[in-house]
């Protein structure tokens, strides 16, 4: 059985649409409550600075990667038998 | 919205205290996240000293980007939301009243706010070693009313706190047994 690296792409946006809900609602429970202060907006401010590096970053790492390549998850050598796919990892020499 | 907004002021109300907890208790948040930061890193140095060929196929380093990517914006929503739960604990002291908003959660937030001359006992806690350096502590307080309490939690300087609720209580009551309220004009 076969899986698309884009399923994975597809997890990633469903999990950034779900941090950015919840960033908004920190936000508003800010500004609700009476607290924008200097030290609830430089706590924002490094959050979201975190937030554009760390995306900034995985664009960056993940140019040119082939979305449409396959993970197998079911391989015939984990079980012995032939097969010229690769193992996941390299074996270790002790 | 402003504090005034927030607390519904009066026209006679003037805030005298706005208090949240000290900021050195927040310290062992900022401590774990930067902990948790330099997770990614360490395991980055151990996988590739012992599968050192293990990133360099296309799919597992392109997996492990999008791993690491969501660990650190999940680690960025956690302590913003525990950044959150600390700051939006606040006590507002009034010349009128007191209000307590308490944030238990993200979701869940507990108002409550007692007149000042139904105060009865107010009392100041401070222990161990860094709050007596730093000077911070619980504020009890509490009413004639069995279910009515406030307790303020590590409070920047409680006993000057304490100090000038016993006062505004005391001015409060007078207004209260004088048959005045702060509206209503001296004869």
């Amino acid at each position: 059985m076969a899986i698309p690296l884009y399923i994975f792409l597809f997890l990633y946006f469903l999990f950034l649409a779900v941090f950015i809900t919840f960033s908004i609602i920190h936000v508003y429970h800010i500004v609700a409550t009476a607290s924008l202060t200097f030290a609830s907006l430089t706590v924002t401010f490094i959050i979201s600075v975190l937030t554009v590096v760390t995306l900034f970053w995985t664009i960056q790492a993940l140019q040119g990667v082939d979305f449409t390549q396959t993970i197998s998850v079911f391989g015939g050598q984990w079980f012995g038998g032939g097969s010229n796919e690769p193992l996941p990892f390299a074996p270790v020499e002790f | 919205m402003h504090l005034s907004g927030f607390i519904k002021q009066k026209s006679y109300e003037k805030i005298v205290y706005v208090l949240r907890r000290h900021p050195i208790t927040f310290v062992p948040q900022v401590v774990m996240f930067v902990l948790l930061l330099a997770v990614p890193v360490g395991l980055y140095y151990l996988i590739n000293s012992l599968f050192p060929n293990l990133l360099a196929q296309e799919v597992i380093y392109t997996l492990g980007v999008l791993f690491v990517s969501m660990y650190y914006l999940s680690v960025y929503l956690f302590f913003f939301t525990q950044f959150i739960e600390y700051y939006l604990d606040i006590w507002i002291i009034t010349n009128d009243r007191m209000v307590d908003a308490e944030q238990l959660g993200l979701f869940s937030r507990r108002i409550s706010e007692l007149d000042l001359y139904q105060i009865q006992d107010v009392t100041s806690d401070i222990h161990g070693i860094i709050p007596t350096f730093l000077d911070y502590g619980n504020l009890s307080i509490k009413t004639a009313s069995m279910n009515v309490g406030i307790i303020a939690y590590d409070i920047p300087h409680p006993n000057r706190v304490r100090e000038a609720l016993i006062r505004l209580a005391d001015e409060d009551r007078k207004h209260h047994h004088n048959g005045m309220s702060p509206t209503t004009p001296q004869a």
